[in-house]
């Protein structure tokens, strides 16, 4: 008796199950290296908006003629004594801690410092940033 | 379709997603560290800039030190032969006519004149703001205040018409209003440091009731 040997030219579930599986791997693996690098820009577009953040404060902070006439700008009063402190909140969930407060005072005049910690919605810290003014006495 | 172009084209497209992906993290990490770089030079930048805000407060402050050692040197070589003997004799009794003022109308009067005495003296002295500037002695006003003019015209009339209008405020200031003896001291004190200063001489409370005698 002649036996005739079926032979499928289609694939096999076995062969199937290996290639989705492969496949499965290579799109996990390639989709990782998406996330990492959405991930990145995501931490690239905060520092650099904490960064550009920070330095715009420090500045309108440097070109002010008195201590806490930047307050007015950041919504707030000038306090009659003592520190100012605000947190004010930006875009892409950050937030910065702004504190300005006399750093040290001279016969001539006072050095005030304005401290800017960029924070996460979090508390965690971003970025740091310390700028000083001198401020002398009306003479 | 030919043979094994579902493969090929998988292989490709498998190929070419791995190929972006790893373009994509490796370009997101080049501006991560770019962003970082910037964020560092943006520290280091204003902690030099600190150091140039301290630098300049320092400036200012022995700019300022070293023009009122100057204002004083000039004004001493300038008034050191008449400020301190005019003044010193002038101040004096004046200070003592004040203090001595018979009690007439009470102990609390004679305190009331001596205390508008100090009080237009150091008004006197911080109004005068350079050279060359004068001042006038409202004597109207300060006779209202006092409530007689026996003080305003022996008193007032003496003292600033020794008081030259030219001494320079700084100098003055310095050692009677700014002087290193704390605020509490009393008048008294304070013009006995001044008088001190101006006539380089040291001077002793004396026993004959006058406040102040040379030593």
């Amino acid at each position: 008796m002649r036996t005739t040997r079926y032979q499928s030219r289609d694939f096999g579930v076995l062969e199937i199950i290996i290639s989705v599986a492969i496949l499965a791997a290579f799109s996990v693996f390639v989709l990782k290296l998406f996330v990492s690098a959405s991930t990145d820009e995501k931490k690239v577009k905060q520092l650099d908006l904490a960064t550009n953040s920070a330095v715009t404060y420090i500045e309108q902070f440097k070109s002010s003629s008195s201590p806490y006439e930047i307050c007015s700008t950041l919504g707030a009063a000038a306090p009659t004594s003592g520190s100012f402190k605000k947190t004010i909140f930006i875009d892409e969930g950050i937030q910065a801690v702004i504190e300005i407060s006399e750093d040290s005072q001279n016969a001539a005049g006072s050095i005030y410092s304005m401290n800017i910690d960029m924070q996460k919605a979090t508390g965690e810290s971003v970025y740091k940033l310390n700028g000083l003014k001198y401020f002398g006495r009306v003479k | 379709m030919a043979k094994g172009f579902s493969f090929v084209l998988v292989t490709v497209v498998m190929i070419v997603m791995m190929v972006f992906g790893l373009l994509s993290l490796s370009t997101a990490g080049a501006d991560f560290r770019l962003s970082q770089k910037n964020a560092q030079a943006q520290t280091i930048y204003y902690g030099l800039d600190n150091s140039g805000e301290r630098l300049r407060a320092e400036s200012e402050a022995a700019i300022d030190f070293a023009a009122a050692q100057a204002d004083d040197f000039m004004v001493q070589k300038k008034y050191y032969n008449v400020l301190p003997v005019n003044f010193f004799s002038c101040l004096l009794p004046l200070v003592n006519q004040v203090k001595e003022t018979p009690d007439t109308t009470g102990a609390a009067y004679a305190q009331l004149k001596r205390g508008v005495f100090f009080f237009y003296l150091e008004s006197k002295l911080a109004s005068i703001k350079g050279y060359g500037v004068s001042y006038k002695v409202d004597t109207a006003a300060l006779a209202t205040v006092i409530g007689g003019t026996n003080v305003k015209e022996t008193v007032i009339a003496s003292l600033y018409s020794t008081i030259t209008s030219s001494i320079n405020s700084r100098y003055i200031l310095n050692i009677l209003l700014q002087c290193p003896y704390g605020e509490n001291v009393t008048p008294d004190f304070k013009v006995k440091k001044w008088a001190e200063a101006v006539s380089g001489n040291d001077i002793v409370e004396g026993s004959n009731n006058n406040l102040w005698s040379r030593k």
